[in-house]
């Protein structure tokens, strides 16, 4: 594919590369060449870590203290991606600043990775959804199901007691016509039971199945009106509730 | 005997006080905790950097508002790609300001932002009665040892590599501003960050 040519024009671009200098374009095609050369690799990280010198440079300066505020707030819709993981945002790729630290898959994503399926996701509290419009943050580039959710202006959010115990936060938003649950505290099933999501409006819709406490982003589409339920289950799950819902919320 | 009692608790010394040098947070460390979802070393490692980020965004943008509004899409993207950072290929504040100027970048490209941060750089420039290029070269660099870096470099050099850093210049805007072509601009970057990284002594 490369030629000499090709390689000598990359070579000479590494330096506007750690500059972030490039176009987008270039900019892949440096990521690309990176990869498969050792000497490149090294000459981009040393230069990237040069212009950070020039950044250290740099006077600090403080931003307003409520900055801090919405920030905190902010992070609690945001859940944490990992390099092998199907939900991961393609943003969180060009947010690792060389190549050598994308491409090396190491343990430490690995276990990243399976802790995201496993440790699921605390939503947002109604104030962090409000704190992160406030802030005006641009939430375009965001591809996780659930943080567009969390961003999107019109997502609403309520905590209820699941019967039986636990509680279940639930997110959604008739623009992305989506929704999320968090369930937390609810009791272990016997094995041939699962716990049914339910989209419940002028028919009812099967939205996936969970066992445990986790965060689940609804399959299927929210339609304006429908309240969501949770039943309990056979393993697999039900074409139609066979169960009173343990959990109803109306959006 | 004696020796050896006395050896062993020597050893489980260096091994309890192991937890009490964490107490220090560097960086690294937190950063590692907010790679596992520690929200509490978050806000902790927010504290320690917000003001090396704010401040470089902020030289970079020049408007305030939108400094705040792109430190806090970092801290975002931080906290969502943490568990990435792999202290074997360098420091946290380094990878974190790298992900900074990153971000400032893009936002001075997006074309409505552009404007009207030129308005601003526009006024500023008019204020203090600069020329285009004195957009860069005005910066006050508070590391001595940064600026006798610079100093090094050809004027061209320098001014490439200040238009490109500090004001979020593309190669080929650069190239426009100081009316060479925008080969000889890449090569000027290329060379005069080599040179600074020999001068700082910076190695991978």
């Amino acid at each position: 594919m490369s030629n000499a040519s090709d390689d000598a024009e990359l070579e000479n671009l590494t330096g506007a590369y750690a500059l972030d200098a490039v176009s987008p374009q270039e900019r892949e095609a440096m990521d690309a060449a990176m990869a498969a050369s050792e000497p490149l690799r090294t000459e981009v990280t040393e230069l990237t870590d040069t212009a950070v010198e020039l950044g250290l440079a740099v006077a600090p300066e403080a931003p307003s203290a409520s900055l801090r505020e919405s920030v905190l707030a902010g992070i609690e819709n945001v859940p944490q991606v990992a390099r092998h993981d199907s939900h991961l945002p393609a943003e969180a790729d060009a947010v690792a600043p060389t190549p050598s630290r994308r491409e090396v898959r190491l343990p430490a994503e690995q276990k990243a990775a399976a802790r995201w399926s496993r440790l699921g996701v605390v939503l947002a509290s109604a104030a962090a959804v409000v704190a992160l419009i406030a802030g005006g943050i641009a939430v375009s580039h965001f591809t996780n199901p659930l943080t567009v959710l969390a961003s999107a202006s019109d997502s609403e959010q309520v905590t209820a007691e699941i019967d039986g115990g636990g509680t279940a936060t639930i997110l959604w938003s008739e623009s992305v016509a989506q929704s999320a649950v968090t369930v937390h505290g609810v009791g272990q099933l016997p094995g041939d039971f699962v716990y049914q999501l339910w989209y419940i409006g002028d028919e009812i819709r099967s939205a996936g199945t969970f066992t445990r406490d986790s965060t689940i982003v609804l399959s299927g589409a929210l339609e304006p009106g429908d309240t969501i339920g949770i039943t309990i289950e056979p393993a697999g799950g039900s074409a139609q509730p066979t169960s009173d819902p343990i959990l109803a919320v109306e959006t | 005997m004696d020796a050896r009692t006395g050896a062993v608790p020597a050893m489980l010394d260096g091994m309890i006080e192991w937890p009490d040098t964490d107490a220090v947070a560097t960086p690294e460390a937190l950063l590692e905790r907010v790679a596992r979802g520690d929200r509490a070393a978050f806000a902790e490692l927010y504290d320690l950097v917000v003001a090396r980020v704010f401040g470089l965004v902020r030289r970079v943008l020049v408007d305030h508002a939108q400094s705040e509004e792109v430190t806090q899409e970092i801290f975002l993207e931080l906290w969502q790609s943490a568990p990435r950072f792999d202290p074997n290929k360098g420091g946290a504040t380094s990878w974190i300001l790298t992900m900074a100027h990153r971000r400032a970048v893009d936002r001075v490209r997006s074309s409505q932002s552009s404007h009207d941060r030129d308005l601003k750089v526009g006024i500023r420039d008019y204020d203090a009665g600069f020329d285009h290029v004195a957009e860069a070269t005005e910066i006050k660099i508070e590391s001595e040892r940064v600026v006798q870096a610079m100093q090094r470099l050809t004027d061209l050099q320098r001014q490439a590599i200040e238009l490109a850093y500090y004001g979020g210049r593309s190669h080929s805007e650069v190239a426009a501003l100081l009316h060479i072509p925008v080969g000889t601009v890449k090569t000027r970057l290329r060379d005069g960050l080599i040179r600074l990284r020999d001068e700082l002594g910076v190695t991978s």
